[in-house]
């Protein structure tokens, strides 16, 4: 029987996830976050004014923003593909597989690992709850972060890898500032190798040189006005403590594990252990310099939970082809060499079960999920019955929803660089629906010049409350839609 | 008789190139130290030191010179050091120019005699010419120097002073150094013995037996530090610290995170590979080392000392960046590369500080809204944040109840506690009694005050009572900048 080329397989994998992620997304005409209308609406903002929007008159009443704007003008030049927002963010992200098999190969030189390990890439269950159906920054962000690291461990090999380095080390910046975490990944590179005395070659230092001083320099001229609002402390961007403590507080080992995939996990470790002790070679701290870069960040608590743990499992997904290379090895020399297929075939058979199962059954979930029709309804409706420039009062999840769908101010959204006071005004927010006191809600909205105040199910379930207690006094509230009040008094 | 005429070819060659460099420092320097008003297109001064200033020499223009100020805090002791202002007073007499101008244009002049002297000083010390090339256009670009030469502030006069001296030394004019340094006792304690300190380590290194002058010029100068600030101890003791919601001091240290007197990020990165080079040649080097380590550490605990840091640090950038150009890089493309970053680095910075520079306060509508309560002929004391002190002071021609000139100021935390109450209470009496206190007649309020830097909340405290209480009156209202008038005050 003619072998079947591992491109060929490759293709089939990238296809097949495309065609997973699409399965899911297609299902609902919603995306799934509420930040995604955020990306929507800075996009459709650039094809209005033909540049990005730098002061929102809607979000938190009126405030500055801060943000790398290459994404947005991307989708700008895309939007005249059908779907555009839900397609090309699903095809981007699929470009993982690629790359991961890119890395592994070029570490193992092994086909068969690299294969496995591209196709445990495609189904981590954190990087689907990320992006799939989202119309989110990462899609693009992460493949490009991945890919630099390949262009890093080839340069020297062929000029071309150079330039691709040095122009993702202009894109990533301004695609998004998660660009900081390859800086710190290439310190720790550069530290582990010394450590190690394995000799990293001088054209990589200078490259390393390169890269911190340009993302510096981006970093300081697309985020000025935060590093002088903030100083260092922007690298926490301005989330409210009650937020960045969420990040971490509903997670717990067997969940991160979950999320992780238990297949990258185990042979991702056997992977580090292997690197360390019996690899030694420059690409391998690569990675580990990624892990321990992650880990950091993490540890102090500067990224989200998910956006860490989604790094940490491409990376391990990596390392776990140096496992199965290894493995694969070994088992040549073994007298179960005749035993190579069968046993492959168990860990697909394995990959299916821990890791595409698991991403199944998370992507369920995230349909589950997604903003319902009613409630997109009906933020569409708020924008027929109430005037331009009004302010309508929901939770932070609905934040952007208000922004985007009813083209009305909100009070608090997610976007809290540069936001004025977020923390003071996610305790105003649950004190207005929770209160027992008239006199406190109405002073509290008439803080934030509140018009309309927004009552459904599930705001009220979040609250834990039976409902909004002074709603119905009909001085001051009208319903002028279902679970809409207006503030009359 | 060829080989004369090629000779002296290439001398002027040489010569004539030097000149073209200095004439591009010193149009750079012309351009770097416009650009704030460029950016700004407005006469009205920048920065709140400035009208400190203007206030003290438009006093000393009226009295002659003079220890109390009728307007700080309802009327102080002058104890700040008087340098400055007496030099603005006597130059806008001399020139018959107006003190605002005078402002503007003593820093320019010295803003290019200092640059000049700083590239004949490294010349003198035999600083070889890329680097004081470099070092000096990295002086030119550093928010430091746009601070120090387009604001009115403190410190230009003593650098430029301790500069002189220190470039007088090396020509071994040594009574010229010694009167420099007594000078620089005008205008602050730190100058004198920063230039001592220059003095000290030159004399120990290069001419031992010169010692004896440096003792006359340590005495001398110490004889005029304490004839200026004994009776000050003896009278007011050391002024009690007291500082009030000031940036942490890593962000205060670099102009990209909003630091006043300030360094460019970039350009500490460019001297650490500096001082690396340099680390090679230590013996050479050591000195500059030494005191570079020693002011940015002395530096965390009085910011103005960066004024004498960014000298090295000029030199140092200098170094690194010679070392980046001269270093055989594996890829040119990335060697460019990373040197027009950082070269963009330091520009970025320079740039970023000048439009910081140009869009500081006061703006148009402050200076008209404080020229109205200048109209009223009564002496009343205005009322607003600290921070507005001096403007009311200078532009108003009222007194304050507080600026930011905290040391030695009269009951300052008695009158730091009143103004707080009065921001946040809502209790009309309590607000009366502090109101007639201090003779308050006006309350001057600014739109950064409402939007965080006072309140957070549109009927926060005072804010509550001036829109519902009859005893205040609006009597300017223009872009948030407001003036309320204080009528018969009554608990009503």
């Amino acid at each position: 029987m003619k072998k079947i080329s591992s491109k060929v397989i490759l293709v089939i994998i990238f296809v097949l996830v495309t065609l997973f992620q699409l399965f899911f997304a297609l299902s609902t005409k919603n995306f799934s976050s509420d930040e995604s209308y955020l990306n929507l609406r800075l996009t459709e903002k650039i094809s209005e004014n033909k540049f990005h929007l730098r002061y929102d008159n809607l979000s938190y009443g009126g405030r500055d923003l801060v943000y790398s704007p290459l994404f947005y003008y991307l989708f700008v030049f895309l939007s005249l593909v059908p779907f555009v927002f839900k397609i090309i963010p699903i095809i981007l992200s699929s470009l993982i597989i690629l790359v991961v098999y890119l890395i592994s190969f070029e570490l193992t030189k092994d086909e068969k690992a690299s294969l496995i390990a591209s196709l445990m890439s495609a189904f981590i269950p954190v990087y689907f709850s990320l992006i799939l159906n989202n119309f989110s920054i990462f899609s693009l962000a992460i493949p490009a972060f991945f890919f630099m690291l390949y262009c890093f461990i080839k340069i020297g090999q062929h000029k071309k890898y150079l330039e691709y380095f040095v122009v993702l080390s202009f894109i990533l910046p301004l695609l998004h500032p998660i660009a900081f975490l390859l800086p710190i990944a290439l310190m720790f590179y550069l530290i582990l190798t010394t450590t190690e005395d394995i000799e990293v070659s001088k054209l990589k230092k200078e490259v390393l040189i390169f890269s911190i001083f340009l993302t510096i320099l981006l970093s300081f001229i697309i985020y000025k006005r935060a590093f002088l609002a903030y100083g260092f402390n922007v690298i926490w961007q301005n989330v409210p403590a009650q937020i960045s403590g969420n990040y971490f507080s509903n997670i717990n080992i067997l969940k991160a594990i979950i999320s992780l995939g238990i297949l990258p996990l185990i042979y991702g470790i056997v992977g580090i252990v292997y690197s360390y002790f019996k690899g030694k070679k420059d690409s391998f701290f690569l990675i580990n310099g990624v892990l321990l870069a992650v880990f950091l960040l993490l540890v102090l608590r500067l990224i989200n939970l998910n956006i860490g743990l989604t790094f940490l499992g491409i990376a391990l997904t990596i390392l776990s082809a140096v496992a199965l290379a290894r493995y694969f090895i070994y088992l040549r020399k073994t007298k179960f060499y005749n035993f190579e297929n069968y046993l492959t075939l168990i860990i697909i058979i394995a990959v299916v079960i821990l890791s595409i199962i698991p991403s199944y059954l998370t992507s369920s979930g995230i349909i589950k999920s997604t903003i319902a029709d009613e409630d997109l309804s009906l933020f569409k409706e708020i924008k027929g019955k109430t005037p331009p420039g009004s302010t309508v009062l929901a939770p932070l999840q609905f934040g952007h929803l208000i922004t985007y769908q009813a083209e009305r101010k909100n009070v608090v959204d997610s976007n809290f660089l540069l936001a004025p006071n977020p923390e003071q005004r996610l305790l105003d927010v649950a004190d207005i629906y929770t209160t027992q006191f008239e006199v406190k809600a109405l002073e509290l909205l008439e803080k934030y010049d509140v018009d309309y105040i927004i009552t459904d199910e599930k705001i009220i379930e979040e609250y834990n409350i039976e409902e909004v207690s002074y709603i119905k006094d009909e001085k001051c509230f009208k319903e002028i839609l279902p679970e809409v009040f207006e503030v009359i008094c | 008789m060829r080989s004369v005429s090629k000779k002296f070819y290439q001398k002027f060659l040489k010569l004539s190139v030097e000149r073209w460099v200095i004439l591009i420092i010193l149009l750079s320097t012309i351009l770097v130290i416009s650009l704030p008003y460029i950016i700004r297109n407005s006469p009205i001064l920048v920065g709140d030191e400035s009208y400190y200033h203007l206030k003290i020499a438009s006093l000393i223009q009226e009295k002659g010179i003079t220890n109390f100020d009728p307007l700080s805090y309802g009327g102080r002791q002058v104890l700040t050091p008087l340098g400055w202002p007496f030099v603005l007073a006597k130059i806008s007499s001399f020139l018959n120019i107006s003190l605002e101008f005078t402002s503007k244009l003593i820093p320019f002049i010295f803003g290019i005699l200092t640059v000049i002297l700083f590239y004949y000083t490294l010349k003198s010390i035999k600083v070889e010419k890329k680097i004081r090339t470099i070092s000096t256009l990295v002086f030119t670009i550093s928010p430091i120097f746009i601070y120090l030469f387009s604001t009115s502030n403190y410190y230009f006069i003593p650098l430029f002073l301790n500069l002189l001296a220190f470039f007088f030394l090396l020509k071994d004019k040594k009574i010229l150094t010694t009167i420099l340094i007594a000078l620089t006792t005008f205008f602050g304690i730190i100058h004198p013995l920063a230039g001592l300190v220059a003095v000290l380590i030159y004399t120990l290194i290069k001419n031992r037996k010169s010692l004896l002058w440096f003792y006359i010029t340590l005495a001398i100068t110490l004889i005029l530090i304490l004839l200026r600030y004994i009776p000050v101890l003896i009278k007011f003791g050391l002024p009690k610290l007291f500082t009030i919601d000031n940036l942490p001091i890593y962000q205060q240290l670099f102009s990209d995170l909003g630091g006043k007197i300030s360094l460019s990020i970039f350009a500490l990165i460019l001297a650490f590979i500096g001082m690396i080079v340099t680390w090679k040649k230590k013996k050479v080097y050591v000195t500059m080392h030494i005191a570079f380590i020693i002011l940015f550490i002395l530096s965390f605990f009085y910011i103005p000392l960066l004024i004498y840091l960014n000298l090295l640090l000029a030199i140092l950038v200098a170094f690194g960046i010679l070392k980046l150009i001269q270093k055989r890089w594996e890829s040119k493309f990335i060697k460019n590369f990373t040197i027009l970053i950082l070269s963009l680095g330091l520009i970025f910075s320079g740039l970023s500080y000048a439009k910081q520079t140009a869009d500081s306060l006061p703006n148009k509508d402050i200076v008209e809204g404080l020229s109205l309560i200048e109209t009223d002929s009564e002496l009343k004391t205005v009322f607003s944040h600290y921070s507005n002190g001096y403007w009311i002071n200078y532009l108003a021609k009222k007194p304050n109840v507080m600026d930011p000139s905290f040391a030695y100021a009269p009951s300052l935390q008695q009158t730091y506690e009143d103004s707080q109450d009065l921001f946040y209470s809502r209790d009309l009496k309590n607000s009366t009694e502090i109101l007639k206190r201090y003779n308050i007649g006006y309350i001057f309020i600014t739109p950064e005050m409402k939007e965080g830097k006072v309140w957070h909340e549109d009927e926060e405290g005072l804010l509550f009572l001036l829109e519902f209480s009859k005893n205040f009156r609006m009597v300017y209202a223009q872009k948030g900048v407001e003036v309320w008038e204080i009528g018969n005050l009554t608990i009503s």
